[in-house]
């Protein structure tokens, strides 16, 4: 049984093999997320173990707020002061405090020196550090003089002994580079520069505290014993506000790794959403051939059934067929993954992004990802599998095997339910966007939509497919086949574009978010700022202070407003952490207009209270009057909410004035993004601009923008993830439009038979290519269009939603939606490609059918290969054939031993003729010309091997419609006997350039009349016609056998003669050019 | 053991409902004797299929019983017809007898491994060369000739010794000279391998193997024939058509 399986596998391995590669893309997809998930981790890992080498740490206590950013730590600093007392200690062979923060290294060019999105880091240099080589030169011995690490040096283009401009602690400050040092991991882009221990703690520990302290144990001193030496010291150092704890290394580079791990997860959660989405999508393909090769194998699934295979064996059988696609799918999905993330190694390490180790295979991918895509295989291929187990087995004694149709009703049903649900959801979700959850109704709301989609698309196919169609039906007759095509089979159609609707909803959904973030965007910027130039830096830089207090000191500037933003944590409530964003109350309504829930913002902010958001005030349960208890990095303060304010452009949960903030986290520890410029009234603005770009451009990094130029660079980064997203749909829409080949080419393999009646009927290769051209630009325009009205449907809903989150306005872009359905046809045209061709090679009649097809075995194994078309359908029943009249037969072609032929007609009138034949195919001994043709048949009676009945329609420009049955020779013989019309002649057979000819010698009444005789599967066009054919009989019916048969050549032999003398010879024209052979002039 | 190896009683077998409905067997009584070649002739829609296909557990009768080798199967559930179809029933059909992929051989064994069970060496041996098999077994049917393709189905029919096989139709497709090898080969089992054949056929020269002949019209058992000849088979399908 599992031998039939994978025997039929093998045979049919064509079909599979876009299945296959459905699964591999998905499987790909995953393992390759995973791959680079292990490789990500490896090289934050490496970097912990190489960077984080302490014994012991000593680090705050309590758990706190403080800076925002990188370097940030999750509990309160510690004084430097406890180096000393830490470096008294017994054992102990150094403490490194640890300072760090951010800077930016000029490079040889005179930008920045940043490679892709990564942070540059300063550290105190410390030449006991472990984790750190000077590798050339000699360390920092001044504010003047830095050591850089080697692949920053390598990036920046700067040589040891180069000057240039390092911008720490908010000032610009000349430096001369003389060193350079190794850290022993790669460091995934970051820029890193050392700069000498008082430097460090003037720009980082200004307050003299740091994150944490490092502690190098003596040899022999393990690090639990460093931790129990230090515990006593640091009870006794205890600081009121800032209590230090001790913890191993080993537990802080846990904690360490930990907080990485879960960052990483996070990515690839969201990979893996995406991966989820393209397997989704790839078991549609799977699902839809498996249907279609069950449908297709019905009768030798009835057949095993009769034999003793119970319904269980035969799902088996189909499960089985599935797991090997899922399997064989899934391990070059595996080889596939690690290919991509191999790639994605080296473009990362082209743009200066180094990461480490080799790309990791690890048992749990190569697990995971195949036992994934068998699943999906497996569970795609269920219901065709069902429903083969469920094949009566009295179906293989039936000649046509048909499963019947399915009512769509129930799948139309639970999709309908499925929708109406959804939408419920989701106008649960509008009705109530504040309360708890509502995103939560939206997702399964979006998700039962889809589904219901899904389910109701059959329904809405033939309908919605009959319209887009009606257009096509004027292009006869291509339009009206392949819209009947794609109707027929509603199913099919709708699971096809489903694959496509899904990746088309989703790449909906997010063109509308966009458009909307961006004219959200817009709206905020217009409605809030008031300013006329703003300052920005990039993505994990801060505006030093220093640069501020320049911009402040040009003439023309009323105001510069900065935003610093921090971490505090806020004892009321959950004890979270909150982002707060300091502000100088003054520049509430002169660079920011704020819209007021309660209170005035500004007078609450003159005041020293804090101004808390709408919807954090609604979350928290705060009001108005209420005091916070806020936790920076030092001693907690007490602040009173003034006002509540709604204001998407700040977009923190609580606003504190400057000084506040100040005095909660120590100012080099926020981060300043952003900075309005307001001019004073009156001023040149084009002026102001050339100044501020002037006096902002030692510091690098901070750009000069108007309103109008700050809203398109927030666009420009909603693009970019915009462009990331289509990245990621990108595959499942591959997949999408894979599964629409397969469809096409299962379909034109399911439909040999019809389409070589239509080629046989006339329609051209063209005609034919092109009605699967348009079925499949009508399946991927449907899916497309449904799966963007169902996208743009669900994205709508968002700003009435998330209105909190500033999604305010919405937008829809038509233009791009437009162009995605102009896409869809080129994908349909594209798709159609391949099994275009395929259904254009094939031959036009199958006279002998495919072992495929259901009827074809078993049949009766013809001995003549001509007779093969007695097909049981009469798809087949046409025959393409030329005569022409030979007055000297070629007897140097004529062979020896030829087949005699004696037929009767029982019926021959109009071209239609029924025709019993008696063949004998090599004829013992000389024949007489005298005998007529039952003296022939008599002498020959026991020579006779073949026996036919045939079934004639009128012949039509060389095309017949002729069905022939095998007849038992007794019979046959009895048959001929019987009736009379009879002819006898000898065929001779001969291979003629690529032709097959007959040569047929009458006997009889028929003599002395030879006919030469050409068939071929299509028309027969474009003919080489030898010499020794004087002129075509093709269309004179008096040539016809059955014309014979009544009026035999003997008796007007002369008339013809006669004839052709008065007329000439004549030769078909509308069957392409004739050529002829050997002397006798092209005739056209 | 009994000397009947299947027999009907108050056979009814109705197709469809109401004022369409097709009496395609109308109260069928008839034993079937083990040991003999029974053929079952009649014309077109005389319900000689649908007879064999509940006699043979492929079709549930409306009403009445088919006891087949002392049970009674007309009452059992799919999974026990699945049983029957495994270990007491072979079937020759008219077309569609082979899995394609497969070869004679493994055609002919397929019964063996739908039922895990091992494979009688000897007895393969000796079906093989009484069918004239040997020189075939690697062949795909798509390469043999349909006699040849018969002949195998009639090895896979006969190679789980089952108590009775059913065969519709099975020269149908076949020239004289093939009919002649296939039907003579199934005469030789009933007489040398003792085994119990059935078979629907509407030509009289099959019907002339067999031990004895049933007549059916319109769903009716209307006559019989010991021992025939394909002459007293015509005679008596002449006197039924008139």
């Amino acid at each position: 049984m599992n031998r039939v399986a994978v025997r039929a596998i093998q045979a049919h391995l064509v079909r599979f093999c876009l299945s296959v590669l459905a699964v591999a893309l998905g499987v790909a997809f995953v393992a390759g997320t995973f791959a680079l998930r292990t490789m990500l981790g490896s090289t934050f890992a490496d970097i912990i173990a190489t960077t984080t080498l302490g014994d012991a740490y000593v680090r705050g206590a309590d758990e706190a707020g403080g800076a925002a950013g990188p370097g940030a730590g999750t509990h309160n600093r510690v004084p430097l002061s406890l180096v000393d007392d830490i470096e008294k200690v017994d054992g102990v062979a150094a403490a490194l405090p640890d300072l760090q923060g951010p800077v930016v290294l000029v490079g040889a060019d005179g930008t920045a020196v940043q490679s892709t999105q990564a942070p540059s880091f300063a550290f105190g240099f410390d030449r006991r550090d472990r984790a750190v080589h000077l590798v050339a030169g000699h360390a920092p011995r001044g504010p003047d003089e830095v050591v850089v690490e080697s692949t920053s040096l390598a990036a920046s283009g700067l040589s040891l002994g180069d000057d240039t401009t390092l911008v720490v602690g908010g000032e610009l400050r000349p430096v001369r580079v003389v060193g350079e040092a190794e850290i022993g991991a790669a460091l995934a882009g970051a820029t890193v520069v050392f700069v000498d221990r008082a430097t460090a703690e003037a720009a980082f520990a200004p307050d003299g505290t740091a994150v944490s302290i490092a502690v190098n144990a003596d040899p022999g001193v393990t690090e639990q014993q460093l931790v129990d030496r230090l515990a006593p010291v640091l009870r006794a150092d205890s600081t009121p506000g800032a209590p230090a704890v001790a913890i191993t290394g080993d537990q802080m580079r846990a904690e360490a790794t930990e907080s990485v791990e879960e960052v990483l997860g996070f990515v690839t959660t969201f990979l893996l959403v995406f991966a989820g989405v393209s397997l989704f999508v790839g078991a549609f393909i799977i699902a839809n051939t498996f249907a279609m090769w069950v449908r297709q194998r019905t009768r030798e699934l009835a057949l095993l059934r009769a034999v003793g295979a119970s319904p269980l064996q035969v799902f088996g059988s189909i499960v089985l067929q599935a797991a090997l696609v899922g399997v064989v799918g899934a391990v070059l999905g595996v080889a596939g993954g690690l290919g991509l993330v191999v790639l994605l190694r080296q473009v990362l390490a082209s743009f200066g992004m180094d990461l480490a180790g080799q790309v990791p295979i690890d048992a749990f991918t190569v697990v995971v990802s195949v036992l994934l895509g068998t699943c999906v295989s497996v569970a795609a291929a269920a219901i065709p599998a069902r429903r083969a187990a469920l094949v009566p087995p009295v179906d293989a004694l039936r000649d046509e095997v048909t499963l019947p149709e399915r009512s769509l009703v129930r799948r139309a049903l639970v999709g309908a339910a499925l929708l109406v649900a959804g939408a419920a959801a989701i106008a649960r979700a509008m009705v109530a966007p504040e309360a708890d959850g509502a995103d939560r109704w939206l997702g399964l709301g979006a998700c039962a939509v889809v589904l219901g989609v899904l389910g109701v698309a059959p329904v809405v196919a033939r309908t919605v497919l009959t319209v887009i169609g009606t257009p096509l039906v004027a292009v006869r007759p291509v339009g009206r086949l392949a819209r009947g095509n794609v109707v027929r089979n509603p199913r099919r159609t709708a699971n096809t574009a489903g694959a496509l609707m899904i990746g088309m909803a989703l790449v909906g959904a997010s063109a509308v978010i966009a458009a909307t973030a961006q004219a959200s965007t817009r709206a905020i910027v217009t409605r809030e700022a008031s300013t006329d130039f703003i300052l920005r830096v990039a993505p994990a830089g801060t505006v030093p202070a220093q640069a501020v207090a320049d911009v402040r000191a040009l003439p023309d500037v009323r105001a510069a407003d900065a935003f610093a933003t921090a971490a505090v944590r806020v004892e009321q409530g959950d004890g979270d952490s909150f982002t707060v964003t300091g502000v100088d109350p003054a520049a509430i309504g002169r660079s920011v207009r704020t819209t007021e829930v309660q209170g005035s913002f500004r007078d609450a902010l003159a005041r020293g209270d804090v101004a808390v958001q709408r919807t954090t005030a609604r979350d928290e349960g705060w009001h108005v009057g209420d005091a916070l208890t806020l936790t920076g990095t030092g001693e907690p303060r007490t602040a009173r909410i003034g006002a509540v304010i709604d204001s998407p452009a700040f977009g923190v949960p609580l606003v504190a004035p400057q000084a506040l903030l100040d005095a909660l986290v120590p100012a080099d520890q926020q981060q300043v993004t952003t900075v309005f410029v307001t001019a004073v009234r009156g001023t040149d603005l084009e002026g102001l601009r050339h100044a501020l770009t002037t006096t902002v451009q030692p510091y690098v990094v901070i750009t000069v923008m108007d309103p109008e130029q700050f809203v398109s660079d927030l666009a420009e980064q909603v693009d970019r993830v915009l462009v990331i997203l289509y990245a990621l749909l990108g595959l499942s829409v591959v997949i999408a439009v894979l599964g629409i080949v397969n469809t096409l080419a299962l379909s034109v393999i399911e439909r040999t038979r019809e389409i070589g009646l239509l080629r046989a009927v006339g329609l051209g290769r063209v005609q034919l290519g092109a009605t699967i051209t348009v079925e499949s630009v009508l399946t991927a325009v449907f899916g497309t269009a449904v799966g963007l009205v169902v996208g743009v449907a669900l994205a709508s809903t968002l700003p009435t939603v998330f209105a909190d989150k500033g999604l305010r306005t919405l937008a829809v872009p038509w233009g791009s939606l437009l162009v995605m359905l102009a896409l869809a046809v080129v994908v349909g045209v594209l798709a159609a490609v391949w099994p275009a061709i395929r259904a254009a090679r094939l031959p036009v009649l199958s006279r002998c059918p495919r072992n495929e097809a259901p009827t074809s075995v078993g049949s009766g194994h013809a001995p003549h290969g001509e007779h093969c078309a007695m097909s049981d359908t009469g798809y087949g029943d046409f025959e393409f054939e030329r005569r022409f009249w030979v007055e000297r037969p070629p007897t140097e072609l004529l062979e020896s031993a030829p087949a005699l032929i004696v037929q009767s007609y029982l019926l021959a009138q109009d071209g239609f003729a029924v025709r019993v034949r008696a063949q004998a195919s090599a004829v013992a001994g000389p024949i007489d010309p005298a005998d007529d043709e039952l003296a022939l048949l008599e002498k020959h009676v026991r020579a006779v091997d073949f026996c036919a009945i045939t079934v004639k329609g009128p012949m039509v420009e060389g095309t017949r419609y002729e069905a022939e049955r095998e007849l038992d020779p007794a019979v046959a013989v009895e048959l001929i006997r019987r009736a009379d019309a009879r002819v006898a002649k000898l065929r001779h057979s001969v291979w003629l350039g690529t032709d097959g000819w007959v040569i047929d010698v009458f006997a009889g009444g028929n003599a002395p009349l030879v006919v030469a005789e050409v068939e071929r599967g299509g028309p027969v066009t474009d003919l080489l016609i030898p010499d020794f054919c004087v002129t075509e009989v093709t269309t004179d019916a008096r040539f016809a056998n059955d014309g014979l048969a009544h009026a035999p050549y003997g008796t007007w032999a002369s008339t013809f003669a006669s004839e052709l003398v008065a007329t000439g010879p004549r030769f078909l024209t509308g069957l392409g050019h004739n050529h002829r052979t050997g002397d006798v002039p092209p005739v056209v | 053991m009994s000397d009947v190896i299947a027999s009907a009683n108050e056979l009814v077998k109705v197709y469809g409902e109401g004022p369409t409905a097709v009496r395609a067997l109308d109260g069928i009584d008839v034993d079937l004797v083990r040991g003999e070649l029974t053929a079952v002739m009649g014309p077109s829609g005389s319900g000689k299929s649908t007879f064999m296909h509940c006699l043979a557990g492929l079709d549930r009768p409306t009403s009445g019983s088919v006891v087949v080798d002392g049970a009674e199967v007309s009452r059992w559930s799919e999974r026990r017809l699945t049983q029957l179809r495994r270990t007491r029933v072979g079937f020759v059909f008219q077309s569609y007898n082979l899995v394609p992929t497969l070869t004679a051989l493994e055609n002919i064994t397929l019964p063996l491994d739908i039922a895990r069970r091992p494979v009688d060496r000897s007895h393969l041996d000796l079906v093989v060369r009484t069918l004239g098999l040997a020189d075939r077994l690697d062949h795909k049917p798509s390469e043999l000739s349909g006699g040849q393709q018969q002949r195998v189905a009639c090895a896979r029919a006969l190679i789980g010794r089952p108590a009775v096989v059913f065969a519709d139709e099975p020269t149908g497709n076949l020239d004289s000279a093939s009919s002649a090898e296939v039907l003579g080969f199934l005469r030789r089992s009933v007489d040398e391998l003792g085994q119990s054949v059935v078979m629907v056929t509407h030509d009289p020269t099959s019907a002339g193997y067999a031990h004895r002949v049933l007549f059916l019209a319109d769903g009716r058992l209307i006559g019989e024939l010991r021992d025939p000849t394909p002459a007293t088979v015509l005679e008596q399908l002449g006197a039924a058509g008139r």
